[in-house]
């Protein structure tokens, strides 16, 4: 019987029916795409920050000082200045592997006043899962200007900083001579940092023509990072063994280079505050914004549905009168009234859900170019909470109506 | 008469119109708080970026120094600009970088230091980066003793992760001393405006053909990226959330007028003119909007500034805006207005006598 009831009344006034299903499913779909964008917009805006450059240098532990800029340089050169090239893999090899997005190894000489930094340009290296992966100084500094093109890294390429071309004149497509041997100019960086006053080899050229073969003296990693909170500060000497686990197992860009200094005996991973920190900072922000955003929708859209299911309630008053003049229980009038708003909810929030997902989609491939991936388990849980706001949202109409003598809601009509 | 019927209207019908109009202050909050946040969120975000520091670097071109008046000329343009000078010095028989800084200039575009102990310093004082620190083993309240030049008092560690780390950083007259120079740094470091850094960038540089202004593209380009695709992100889904909310608002409005079908029938057959009836509806779904509007835009500018003390910290700040108030409540009136004539179209289709027998 109840089922027939619920057949009934949503064949006998389908436009009714459609009206509200129609705005529960808006709502929903605001949930669901508000939800989705913001769970995913704290990594997208992360990935974009990642463009400032490398988060983490590491060095070897007992490396002279080294330091001033442009042309004004001192360079301590020792032999303990040096990391096997070999070694380099490794790095994807941590706990926290798949997060790191780019390396760049190299090793810097002196050719004359001039500095010459030897690079990978775009080198493929082996990931512990067998696939390989294409990184290097370009992957490091996708924001860098040039003007040429990227040099290859098995060839006599070099490329030039936008400081070196100005005061020499060189430009590329020019072959000049570098440590004693001849390149080939592919292209000039503009960079407004240290790369701007330096030539840039193939690594494997500069570690032949200054003969250090397989040794490079620095690694710039870029690392897709957690912000940092108080308990990433904590020293981790006075940490218990779960709390270390804890913060070993988050990505916190600290425990980042603890792994990468524990994967690469002998050397220091030093976070680059610069970037790091400040990357915190506006991730911080961005997630804030969204998240208060996102809880004015998510109200909005629960008031609006709530609003809407109370307004059917008050509505169909004559109809509860009816039921209950003619014998129907109470309970029987709100379990049949129950299921059908419970199924317009469900219905409503299901189409809601999936728009939502399509509108979260959307607004990830035009804003960020990439998809934003919905968790599974959201359109559910949209579902149900668009069955529960319509579910609350009759209640109390509907207790009122069935607490009124059906006589007197009759007598008046409305 | 006109007036009676609207607010009579509005009397007798209280808990039905208390829901349209809680929906519909509801849309019009929402819209306030979005346009609110939408109109100030570049501002904000690009604040945030000030904490990566300098986005355009002045180097020498020829010789080894740029003219201290760059940073003057910056300054006079809007920009925030540290000067540094680096030279070297001996220390215990290591050639140690040592940079001379003015850490009034420097405080802003330097907040990502890590200073272990004091940031400021006197005369005579000194700090020195994390790796100088542990090679020459340095403590906070050493004595560092710099061969020729003048030996300093330690007073913080600096870790940085960048060139810092490797520097003794003093004061800019201790370091100008040192290297001997006067009135120009090895470089100047600008912070401008996120929006106008080529611009400054320009100025300076034909201010100052002998100096080379270079734009730190991490920075700035990384800046105007985010600053850009956020702004996107928010403005597709302001743009989806007012679409949906509008539609919500209107499909109430058309109900509002599709359940008073009897009361249309009524009104008809004691003679009353279609467009009389319409403009009944009209106003009355007008009259509720723009109360609406009024209620949810106090409401949306409290909780636009709640969000923004919230998130970006600083005052409470109230920000009555005419023109936010004016596009909202020309939304709700326009949508009200459509979705009350669709329905009320219906009103010539209207026969009284079966309306009003019960079909």
């Amino acid at each position: 019987m109840i089922a027939r009831f619920v057949q009934d009344s949503i064949r006998r006034a389908p436009r009714r029916k459609a009206l509200i299903i129609a705005a529960i499913a808006m709502g929903s779909a605001v949930a669901t795409s508000m939800i989705g964008v913001m769970l995913s917009i704290g990594d997208k805006v992360n990935r974009e920050l990642r463009a400032a450059g490398a988060n983490i240098v590491v060095t070897k532990r007992a490396a002279g000082l080294t330091g001033g800029v442009g042309s004004v340089t001192t360079s301590a050169v020792g032999s303990a200045n040096f990391i096997e090239e070999a070694e380099v893999p490794k790095i994807k090899s941590i706990f926290w592997g798949l997060n790191i997005l780019g390396l760049s190894p190299s090793l810097l000489a002196q050719d004359g006043a001039r500095q010459v930094q030897g690079v990978w340009f775009a080198h493929p290296i082996k990931t512990p899962e067998g696939a390989t992966m294409i990184t290097g100084v370009r992957a490091v500094n996708p924001v860098w200007g040039v003007r040429g093109r990227w040099a290859e890294d098995l060839s006599n390429e070099c490329m030039i900083g936008a400081g070196v071309a100005r005061r020499t004149g060189w430009k590329a497509g020019a072959e000049i001579t570098v440590l004693g041997a001849p390149c080939k100019i592919s292209g000039v960086i503009s960079s407004g940092d240290d790369a701007d006053d330096r030539i840039l080899l193939p690594l494997a050229r500069v570690q032949e023509l200054t003969k250090r073969p397989g040794l490079i003296d620095r690694i710039d990693v870029t690392a897709l990072t957690k912000p940092e909170d108080d308990f990433a500060r904590k020293d981790i000497k006075t940490m218990t063994p779960k709390e270390l686990e804890l913060w070993s197992c988050t990505n916190y860009v600290v425990s980042i280079a603890h792994q990468i200094e524990e994967a690469l005996p002998g050397t220091q991973a030093r976070p680059v505050r610069r970037v790091a920190d400040s990357e915190g900072k506006v991730l911080d922000k961005v997630g804030g914004l969204m998240g208060l955003i996102t809880l004015a929708a998510l109200l909005s859209a629960g008031l609006t549905v709530w609003s809407l299911t109370a307004t059917t309630m008050i509505e169909r008053r004559g109809e509860i009168a009816i039921m209950q003049a003619i014998g129907a229980a109470r309970w029987l009038v709100a379990v049949m009234l129950g299921v059908e708003i419970a199924l317009v909810g469900l219905i409503g929030g299901l189409i809601g859900a999936v728009t939502g997902v399509f509108l979260a989609r959307f607004v990830g491939e035009s804003v960020f170019h990439d998809a934003v991936e919905v968790s599974p388990v959201l359109p559910f849980v949209i579902m149900f909470a668009a069955m529960l706001v319509a579910l609350a949202g009759a209640a109390q109409p509907l207790r009122r109506t069935l607490r009124m003598e059906p006589a007197i809601i009759l007598r008046e009509g409305i | 008469m006109f007036l009676k019927f609207i607010l009579r209207a509005l009397y007798y019908r209280k808990q039905r119109l208390i829901l349209a109009f809680a929906a519909l202050a509801v849309a019009a909050t929402l819209a306030t708080v979005l346009f609110g946040i939408y109109g100030t969120v570049e501002g904000r975000i690009r604040d945030e970026f000030r904490s990566y520091g300098a986005n355009i670097v002045a180097m020498p071109s020829t010789g080894s120094t740029v003219p201290l008046d760059v940073a003057g000329a910056a300054e006079k343009l809007g920009a925030e600009a540290a000067p540094f000078l680096v030279t070297s010095a001996h220390i215990r028989g290591q050639v140690v970088p040592v940079a001379g800084f003015v850490p009034e200039k420097a405080a802003g575009m330097t907040s990502y230091w890590h200073v272990q102990g004091s940031r400021t310093l006197a005369p005579g004082e000194c700090l020195a980066g994390e790796l100088v620190a542990s090679q020459l083993g340095l403590s906070v309240g050493a004595v560092v003793p710099v061969e020729v030049g003048e030996p300093c008092t330690l007073r913080g560690i600096v870790s940085t992760g960048g060139a810092e780390d490797q520097e003794l950083l003093v004061l800019f007259e201790a370091a100008a001393k040192l290297a001997g120079v006067e009135g120009s740094a090895s470089l100047v470091e600008i912070r401008a405006p996120g929006q106008r850094v080529e611009a400054v960038r320009a100025a300076l540089a034909s201010e100052f053909p002998a100096a080379d202004f270079r734009t730190v593209v991490s920075v700035a380009g990384t800046e105007s990226n985010v600053v850009l695709k956020v702004r996107a992100a928010l403005l597709l889904l302001t743009l989806v959330i007012l679409a949906i909310t509008t539609l919500c608002v209107s499909s109430n409005f058309s109900e509002m007028v599709i359940e008073r079908s009897k009361e249309i029938g009524i009104l008809k057959a004691l003679g009353g003119a279609e467009r009389k009836i319409a403009a009944f509806f009209l106003s009355e779904s007008a009259a509720l909007a723009l109360v609406a509007t009024l209620v949810g835009y106090i409401g949306g500018v409290f909780a636009a500034a709640a969000i923004g003390q919230e998130i970006f910290g600083g005052v409470f700040h109230l920000q009555a805006d005419w023109t936010i108030f004016l596009s909202v409540a020309t939304v709700m009136l326009i949508v009200s207005a459509l979705a009350t004539a669709i329905a009320a179209s219906r009103i010539w289709g209207i026969q009284p006598a079966i309306i009003l027998r019960g079909e």
